[in-house]
C-alpha cells in the first residue's frame, strides 16, 4: 500500500514542482533552538534541503483579527496559549481547500512562532503530499472529505510516522467540544505530547472562528448592498412615476414603512414588484 | 450539523401525543442509504413513535467521531468500521452494535478507458469478473516488463468491503494488492476526477459513482459486488453498545422503522419515487437518471454500450436482506487479518462476534405480522456458500486458520506482520 518512493513529489517547499496539481507553500524562516542557537530544520530532514521560499499567493495578505474571547465565548486558556511562542520544531501540516481560510490559518501559526507550516490546498493526490510533508501534526477541517484518505496513510504506510486522531484517549472535553464547535480535527503524530499539540489546536480553533466571522461579515456586506439596490430602484420608480424628487420618494417609502409597521426594505420590494407587475409605458 | 428539512411524509404517527424520542443518525449520500432516507421521508419512523433525524456526513472519520463523541445516536457505516472499532484498529476504541443490515452488494470496480483499452488487448475485460481479473494480471506483467510506473486503484476507506473486495479479487486473479498495484483511499466524490486527472487507473466505489464515471466517458464498469461477492454486506445501521443498552425500546422501534422502510424502498412499484428523494437537494443532489440504474441493476458499463442486467447489483431488503450476518462479518475479520490490518490474536474472533447482532433484528421484529418464517433466524454460523465468491472458494468461519494458511500465505508481503495496536 505504501506509495512508491518514485512517486514521492520530492520537494514540496517548491512552488510549481507539481505541475499537474496545485503547489505546496513551504514557508521557512529563521527559528532559533533551545539554546537561542540559529537552528536551519532543513538540514534536519530526510532528502536534504527544503529551499527557503517566502512566496505568497494574494490571499495571503489578508489578515483576520483574533475574536475577542468573550463575544465568541471561547475559554480563556485557549487565548492564553496562542500568546505563547511555538514550538519551532514541528512540522505543521494545513490541509485546508478555502484559500482564506487556508491563509488564515497559515497566518496564526507564523504568528505564534510555528515556523514550519506547510499547506496543501488541492485534495487531488493527497497520499504523495502527505509523505512528502511529513508532518508532526495535521489539521484538517472537521467536514474535509480527504480525512478518510488521511487515515489511510496512517493506518499502512511505512513512509510517514502514523498521527493518531486527536479525538482518541484524549481526556480534555472542553479542549474537543470546542474543536467540534469550530469545525477542527487535528492529528498528532504517536507520542508527541499534548502540551505540545495543544497551543496549535487552539490557533486552529481560534482562526476558524475568525474565519467564520469574516464569512459573515462578507455575507451581512452583500445583504446590506442587495437591499440599498433596491431601495434605490424602488426610489427610482418613484420619481419617474409619481414625479417625485428623490428625498420625496425616500420619505414617502419612510413614511409608509413606519404607518404600517413594516421595513423599508419591505416595502421598496412591494414597489419594484408592483412596478414589474403593472409596467407603465 | 446540516439538518434536513422537516418531514412532510403522507403518514401520520400511531399514536398522537409527547414528544417522539429524537434519533439522530449520519450518513454518507450515495444510493445505498436508500432505507435511512425512506424511513424518515416516508413517515416509518414516525409510525414506530421516533422523530429520526438525518444528517448528512462527507466522511467515514467524521461518522465515527461523531458518534464516538455522541454528538451522533449512530449512523449507516461501513460493515468492517464496528469490527475495525472494536479490535481497536480504527483510531477512536469503542464498542458498536450492527443490528440491521442497510444494502447488500451494490459497489463495482471501474477502470479508466486507457486501462480499458490495455485489458481488452490481454483478454476480454468485458466478460465479467474472472476474464478482466486476468487480462489485468496479464497488463500488469507487461508493464513490468517495459518499466511502466504500477497502476494506482481508488478505494473509499481502509475498512470498507470495497477495500478488501478488490483485494480480494485481485488475488484470485494472482495481483498482490500490496507490490503490483498501489491501492490510495480517495472519497467517492473525488473519484471520477482522479480517474479524469489520471490520478487512479481504476476504483472500487459505490454507486452512482461509477456510473457517474461511465456518464463522463471516463470510466468502464467491469465487475460488480454482486458478481464478486453475492449478498455481500455492504452498509450497516450502527450504535454505540451503551446507547443500545440505555434506549433497548427505541432501537427496537428503530429496527422495524428500518424494516418497513426497507420493504418499501426495494419495491421496483416505488423506485421512480424513491429516485426522485434520494436525487433531492438533501441527499445525493445528483440526476435521477443515473441514481435508477444501481437500483434497477440495469447497469451502462461504458459509454456507447448498450445497458446491461446485473441481478441483485443493490439488495435493500429482498432475501432477509436486513438480517445481518455474523459469518459475513468473519470474513471480513478474515480479510483484514489476511492483509496485515490486524495480526491474528485470542479473543478477537469473540470480539467480532458480538458486533453484528441479528439477535436484536429479531427481537424487534418477532411477532410482526409481515415478519414471516422466510424470515427465521439463520443458525448463528453457518459458511458462506461456496458460490457466494466469484473464484467458488469457500469460507469456512470455523476454520478461520485454515482459511488463512491457504489465502494468506502466497500475498500479504507489503503490510505482513499486522499493525501495531494502539
Amino acid at each position: 500500500m505504501s506509495p512508491k518512493p518514485n512517486n514521492v513529489i520530492p520537494n514540496p517547499g517548491v512552488v510549481g514542482s507539481n505541475p499537474a496539481g496545485p503547489v505546496c507553500i513551504g514557508i521557512v524562516l529563521r527559528f532559533f533552538d533551545r539554546h537561542g542557537l540559529p537552528f536551519p530544520r532543513a538540514r534536519k530532514r530526510a532528502g536534504g534541503g527544503r529551499p527557503s521560499s517566502c512566496m505568497m499567493s494574494d490571499d495571503l495578505m489578508i489578515r483576520a483579527d483574533v475574536p475577542d474571547p468573550k463575544v465568541h465565548g471561547i475559554p480563556h486558556h485557549q487565548t492564553m496559549a496562542s500568546n505563547v511562542m511555538g514550538d519551532s520544531t514541528l512540522t505543521i501540516l494545513l490541509i485546508e481547500e478555502n484559500p482564506v481560510r487556508a491563509a488564515i490559518l497559515e497566518e496564526g501559526m507564523r504568528q505564534s512562532g510555528y515556523a514550519h507550516v506547510i499547506r496543501i490546498s488541492d485534495m487531488v493526490n493527497l497520499p504523495d503530499k502527505i509523505c512528502a510533508a511529513d508532518p508532526d501534526v495535521v489539521v484538517i477541517g472537521l467536514e474535509n472529505a480527504s480525512r478518510d484518505t488521511l487515515e489511510q496513510m496512517f493506518q499502512v504506510s511505512r513512509t510517514v510516522r502514523r498521527p493518531i486522531a486527536m479525538f482518541v484517549d484524549n481526556d480534555d472535553g472542553a479542549m474537543i467540544q470546542a474543536a467540534v464547535d469550530a469545525g477542527v480535527s487535528a492529528y498528532v503524530v504517536n507520542g508527541l505530547s499534548k502540551e505540545r499539540v495543544r497551543p496549535i489546536v487552539d490557533i486552529t480553533i481560534l482562526r476558524f472562528h475568525a474565519f467564520r466571522r469574516l464569512e459573515e461579515e462578507l455575507a451581512q456586506a452583500k445583504e446590506a448592498l442587495e437591499a440599498r439596490k433596491i431601495i434605490e430602484r424602488a426610489i427610482g420608480i418613484l420619481m419617474q412615476q409619481q414625479r417625485l424628487s428623490e428625498d420625496e420618494a425616500y420619505k414617502l417609502m419612510r413614511r409608509t414603512a413606519m404607518s404600517q409597521k413594516r421595513k423599508l426594505l419591505d416595502i421598496a420590494q412591494s414597489v419594484v414588484t408592483a412596478a414589474q407587475l403593472f409596467p407603465r409605458g | 450539523m446540516r439538518s434536513l428539512e422537516p418531514f412532510t411524509g403522507v403518514m401520520q404517527p400511531e399514536s398522537a401525543g409527547d414528544a417522539l424520542p429524537t434519533v439522530t443518525l449520519g450518513f454518507i449520500p450515495l444510493t445505498d442509504c436508500a432505507v435511512l432516507a425512506v424511513a424518515r421521508e416516508l413517515g416509518f419512523a414516525a409510525r414506530e413513535g421516533i422523530d429520526l433525524r438525518l444528517v448528512r456526513e462527507v466522511s467515514w472519520a467524521n461518522i465515527r467521531d461523531k458518534v464516538a463523541l455522541g454528538l451522533l445516536n449512530g449512523a449507516q457505516m461501513l460493515a468492517g468500521m464496528p469490527i475495525a472499532t472494536a479490535l481497536g484498529i480504527n483510531q477512536a476504541r469503542m464498542h458498536m452494535l450492527a443490528p440491521f443490515c442497510l444494502s447488500r452488494n451494490g459497489n463495482a470496480i471501474s477502470v479508466s478507458r486507457a486501462l480499458y483499452a490495455e485489458l481488452a488487448k490481454q483478454g476480454d475485460p468485458s466478460a465479467g469478473a474472472a476474464e478482466a481479473g486476468k487480462a489485468l494480471a496479464k497488463v500488469i506483467d507487461e508493464r513490468r516488463k517495459s518499466g511502466v510506473p504500477v497502476l494506482t486503484f481508488g478505494m473509499v476507506y481502509p475498512f470498507s468491503c470495497h477495500n478488501y473486495e478488490l483485494r480480494y479479487w485481485m488475488a484470485a486473479s494472482g495481483i498482490d494488492p500490496d507490490g503490483d498495484v498501489r491501492l490510495v483511499v480517495i472519497p467517492p466524490p473525488l473519484m471520477v476526477d482522479s480517474l479524469r486527472a489520471g490520478h487512479v487507473d481504476g476504483f472500487c466505489v459505490g454507486e452512482p459513482w461509477n456510473s457517474l464515471a461511465v456518464e463522463a466517458g471516463l470510466g468502464r464498469i467491469i465487475a460488480s459486488k454482486a458478481e464478486l461477492w453475492r449478498r455481500g454486506v455492504e452498509k450497516v445501521l450502527c450504535v454505540p453498545e451503551c446507547w443500545a443498552e440505555d434506549n433497548p425500546e427505541v432501537l427496537a422501534a428503530l429496527v422495524r422503522a428500518l424494516d418497513r422502510a426497507a420493504a418499501w424502498a426495494d419495491d421496483p412499484e416505488n423506485r421512480a419515487q424513491l429516485v426522485d428523494l434520494l436525487a433531492g437537494a438533501s441527499y445525493l443532489d445528483l440526476p435521477a437518471a443515473v441514481i435508477t440504474r444501481a437500483l434497477a441493476g440495469n447497469m451502462a458499463v461504458g459509454s456507447g454500450e448498450p445497458p446491461r442486467k446485473v441481478d441483485d447489483f443493490l439488495i435493500l431488503h429482498r432475501e432477509r436482506a436486513n438480517d445481518p450476518s455474523i459469518t459475513q462479518a468473519l470474513w471480513i475479520y478474515a480479510q483484514m487479518v489476511r492483509w496485515g490490518q490486524i495480526t491474528r490474536r485470542p479473543g478477537d474472533e469473540t470480539r467480532v462476534r458480538a458486533v453484528f447482532r441479528p439477535d436484536i433484528y429479531h427481537a424487534a421484529l418477532a411477532g410482526r405480522p409481515w415478519f414471516s418464517d422466510a424470515a427465521a433466524p439463520e443458525p448463528d454460523i453457518t459458511p458462506l456458500d461456496a458460490t457466494v465468491f466469484f473464484d467458488g472458494r469457500p469460507f469456512d468461519p470455523t476454520r478461520i486458520d485454515a482459511y488463512l494458511a491457504e489465502n494468506g500465505g502466497s500475498f500479504g508481503t507489503g503490510i505482513g506482520g499486522g499493525l501495531p495496536v494502539p
